[in-house]
């Protein structure tokens, strides 16, 4: 049995090796450090999943029922694993792109790391309360150092203000909880949901539901979304978009599915329609993007709007698909935002019309760019194809209008062609013809994540059956 | 033994100090130092034994449930922020060190009294030895703060006996224990007036004019104990009166604390999200730490008045830390916002305790204030408040955008981040920074009292 404070302490003692790192030059590089503490949690994960995980619970202030407790609970494992692999292929690509106050990028770097980990198994609300705070308060400071040196402070701050508002509404979930069921446990809250008015439980559904639109983000409020993906560091935008987003997929899960399905079931039709209107309207802003890093920021939302329609349908099969298709998209846009970054590198523009014929110059990276891109359309046979299907065959079951959203999938699959044929076919322009095709090390980068995006895509039981509770 | 109470060693305090310093004269003034060191050890004393025996408990002051951690929290703020001001260089003169001494004694015989004379003169030793502490240092526009508050402070202590004199006709008595019988007209009315008087001490809106430009005329450390200790003293007046003492749960009462509470904490974020200079920021963010207190003061409910009790802590604590560190800094004259990004140059330590303080004061985990604030809107959604929660998050929000300007859109981090080199150290730089990484330590700490 691995006991579940191993994943945290493994982090710990990596942040404290960076602090350590300042006084003492001895200490191995950044880099080493970060990349051990990730890597040999990836271990303890594996040995996890072969040998089990052991609970674990120290008891810190009994009058407000604040322990520090972790416990897996029904859809804990694939985000777990997402948490703990992502962050590693995002580390490759950190390490060539920051330049500057390396130790302390990492030490927020493995705070987000360690956070989102700690929420993904807490099941003290209190606890996964302070851990989601440290990971929006990292990633704030990720996007406004390290960011945009004109603009990325206002858009942390932008982002901060949302997902602020966002983690007010939950800590008033909790405490609503905590209310009427006398703790902040997440099992022993899930077996005294009958205790909880009905008033209540409507009350509590829709500030959670405000948290879910803010973190996802679903329309109307998505408004730090384009500012905050665009002016944070390449790396800082894939953990947003691959991990942080997530959080809120998994917090719709766990509270919204898994203790409101009364309300849930009651609201579907809506909570459908929403995501239907989000899916549509943001494949259409995204159509009309030149810029590709603004283009893939859309997309990725557009991909949260399918997972927020799987969920609200309430259906078990359609939930499991969310999950597939979170995960899934966690893999792919890693990937998609990191080949924005190397064109952004090498060619100098973000914006694809400028481009063009790069796929002479650089087969590797044209190769990975295709495989990330029909990845996302959702070509069977890799990852994100079992999950949408699950989810409209899910929620059709429920609301046909679902089914609209499909259309959605068809104006992605045409900005994402254009984008292809902008940047790699067509006449090579001139001052592109010194171009070098991948490193290595982005090689690694690329080929580690297309490995779990095949590895689901056709073997896509090895996640449905984590899922035991669904 | 039971004589060993802090309030009796405070005064012995006071008292020797008096007699030291009328015995010294003639002598060679150097020996002012020693009498600073007698000062802070029976500070000190006064803590220790407030630990151990707890508080006094005579006719007109008695211990109530929450009142030996109450002094005993101020008395620890008192001490290390004495510490701190001690450590500074410039000349003290004794008169300071016993106005200090009587403003402590004061407000921990406020958390004590059972009475309502007793309250008011409790109240007034505190606010007396204050203003004179706040013209003590006679930088800049000391004297215009110290005019300020004192002219602003003296109406709102007419206004408070006016009140408790109207209180006194409707219920023919002043003790806390049998003020229950009591006609409704004089009672509102004597209410009304009270919270008036109260307010001027606790800095709630409207009454609220005073704060911002004596909190920026005081040296910072005067600012920290008047913004930390005489302002829950303040606080914990209005819960000794309104919970324990006056049988208050009419409509009206809980309309009128809802809503001063309300625009206590709208009105000082957004004039505090305006404000271009560091000091009135934080004087304005003191301003809505004390509208938080005092909405759950308002529920009116044993609930409610814990997480009063409790956040008032977490407040005090954050508010004497930043301010502390301020200080600090505006030795070495940085006084706007922009500016902010030299306070790593004045000291590292400093400069993470004064982000740490503004994290808690912005109620981020895992910081007291935010185990305040959970405290808070649990008493609040006991009571039924839900749109009041949801109001609150507006204002925590619009706190959240300043807390961070104050950082100065990130320099402090910035610098925090990117300074390397060594910046010679004084000693007395090393006290402060010891005395607030204490204090700091407090801010994680003070969670097993929630």
């Amino acid at each position: 049995m691995i006991s579940l404070i191993l994943l945290l302490v493994v982090p710990a003692i990596g942040m404290l090796f960076l602090i350590l790192k300042r006084f003492y030059d001895k200490l191995p590089s950044t880099e080493i450090i970060t990349l051990s503490v990730m890597i040999v949690n990836a271990i303890l994960f594996a040995l996890g999943i072969i040998f089990g995980f052991s609970g674990f619970n120290v008891s810190i202030n009994p009058s407000i029922s604040f322990s520090f407790s972790l416990q897996e609970n029904f859809i804990t494992f694939p985000f777990l694993l997402l948490a703990v692999t992502v962050p590693i292929a995002i580390f490759l690509f950190a390490a060539k792109e920051i330049k500057q106050s390396k130790s302390i990028f990492y030490l927020f770097y493995l705070l987000v790391y360690v956070s989102v980990i700690s929420v993904f198994v807490s099941s003290n609300l209190i606890v996964f309360f302070i851990f989601w705070e440290a990971a929006v308060l990292s990633l704030f400071f990720i996007t406004g150092l390290w960011g945009n040196p004109e603009k990325g402070k206002k858009a942390a701050m932008k982002f901060l203000v949302f997902t602020q508002f966002g983690s007010l509404t939950l800590l008033a979930v909790f405490i609503l909880l905590f209310l009427y069921t006398g703790s902040f446990n997440f099992s022993v809250i899930a077996s005294k949901m009958s205790l909880l008015p009905s008033y209540i439980e409507y009350l509590s559904f829709f500030l959670l539901l405000i948290t879910v639109m803010i973190k996802m983000p679903i329309f109307p409020l998505h408004g730090w979304l384009l500012d905050s993906y665009y002016y944070s560091p390449s790396s800082g935008t894939m953990l947003l978009s691959s991990v942080l987003s997530k959080l809120g997929g998994f917090a719709f899960i766990l509270f919204g599915f898994g203790l409101f399905r009364n309300v849930l079931l009651d609201f579907r039709l809506p909570l459908i329609a929403l995501g239907v209107f989000t899916a549509i309207y943001i494949a259409f802003t995204a159509s009309g993007q030149k810029d590709l890093k603004k283009l893939l920021s859309y997309s990725s939302m557009f991909y949260m709007s399918l997972v927020f329609i799987g969920i609200s349908s309430g259906i078990n099969l359609a939930v499991a698909g969310s999950v597939l298709l979170m995960i899934s998209h966690g893999f792919i846009i890693t990937m998609l935002f990191g080949i924005s970054y190397i064109l952004m590198q090498k060619t100098g523009t973000n914006e694809t019309e400028r481009m063009g014929g790069l796929m002479s110059r650089m087969p590797l990276l044209s190769f990975f760019l295709i495989f990330g891109i029909f990845a996302s359309l959702g070509v069977p046979g890799l990852s994100n194809f079992p999950g949408e299907l699950l989810i409209f065959v899910g929620s059709y079951a429920v609301a046909g209008i679902s089914l609209i959203a499909i259309f959605g999938i068809m104006l992605s699959t045409n900005y994402y062609l254009r984008v292809i044929k902008q940047s790699l076919f067509g006449q090579l322009k001139k001052t592109f013809a010194g171009l070098t095709d991948l490193s290595k090390n982005e090689l690694l980068f690329m080929s580690f994540l297309s490995f779990f995006i095949l590895l689901f895509g056709l073997f896509p039981s090895l996640i449905l059956n984590t899922l035991g509770g669904l | 033994m039971e004589y060993l109470n802090p309030q009796y060693i405070l005064f012995a305090g006071i008292l020797l100090l008096i007699l030291v310093d009328f015995l010294r004269h003639g002598l060679n003034s150097n020996k002012k130092a020693v009498l600073h060191y007698l000062t802070a050890v029976f500070l000190g004393l006064a803590l220790v034994f407030d630990v151990i025996y707890g508080n006094m408990d005579i006719s007109l002051f008695s211990e109530v449930q929450y009142s030996q951690f109450v002094t005993g929290f101020m008395l620890f703020l008192s001490f290390f922020i004495y510490l701190f001001i001690i450590s500074d260089k410039n000349e003290h003169s004794v008169a300071m060190d016993i106005s200090y001494l009587s403003a402590v004694l004061g407000s921990t015989l406020v958390v004590l009294s059972s009475n309502l004379i007793s309250l008011f003169i409790s109240i007034e030793i505190l606010s007396i030895s204050t203003y004179a502490l706040v013209y003590m240092y006679k930088s800049g526009n000391a004297l215009e703060g110290a005019v300020k508050y004192l002219s602003t402070g003296v109406i709102s202590m007419v206004i408070l006996i006016f009140g408790i004199s109207l209180i006194y006709a409707g219920a023919g008595t002043l003790s806390f224990s049998s003020l229950h019988v009591i006609s409704y007209l004089p009672f509102i009315a004597g209410v009304a007036i009270v919270i008036a008087g109260l307010g001027f001490k606790s800095t709630l809106v409207p009454f609220h004019m005073w704060a911002p430009d004596t909190y920026e005329a005081s040296k910072s450390s005067v600012t920290a104990f008047i913004s930390s200790v005489s302002k829950a003293a303040g606080l914990i007046a209005m819960i000794r009166i309104f919970f324990f003492a006056l049988p208050v749960s009419s409509l009206f009462v809980t309309a009128l604390f809802l809503s001063i509470a309300l625009i206590t904490i709208f009105l000082s974020s957004f004039l505090a999200s305006v404000q271009d200079r560091v000091k009135r920021i934080l004087a304005y963010s003191s301003i809505s730490q004390a509208g938080f207190a005092f909405i759950s003061i308002a529920v009116l409910t044993t609930r409610g008045i814990n997480a009063a009790v409790f956040y008032i802590f977490a407040f005090a604590v954050a508010d004497a830390i930043v301010f502390l560190a301020y200080d600090m800094f505006e030795n070495k004259k940085i006084i706007y916002k922009k500016e902010s990004s030299s306070m790593t140059q004045v000291s590292r330590i400093g400069a993470v305790a004064f982000f740490i303080g503004i994290l808690s004061l912005a109620g981020f985990p895992p910081t007291i204030g935010f185990f305040g604030k959970l405290l808070i809107f649990y008493a609040l959604f006991s009571s039924g408040y839900f749109a009041l929660v949801i109001l609150a998050f507006f204002a925590l929000l619009v706190s959240t955008f300043y807390y961070f300007n104050i950082l100065s859109e990130m320099h402090v981090v910035d610098r925090i981040i990117k300074s390397k080199k060594q910046v010679p150290v004084k000693r007395e730089q090393r006290v402060k920074e010891t005395i607030l990484i204490i204090l700091t330590l407090s801010l994680f700490i003070g969670v097993i009292f929630a």
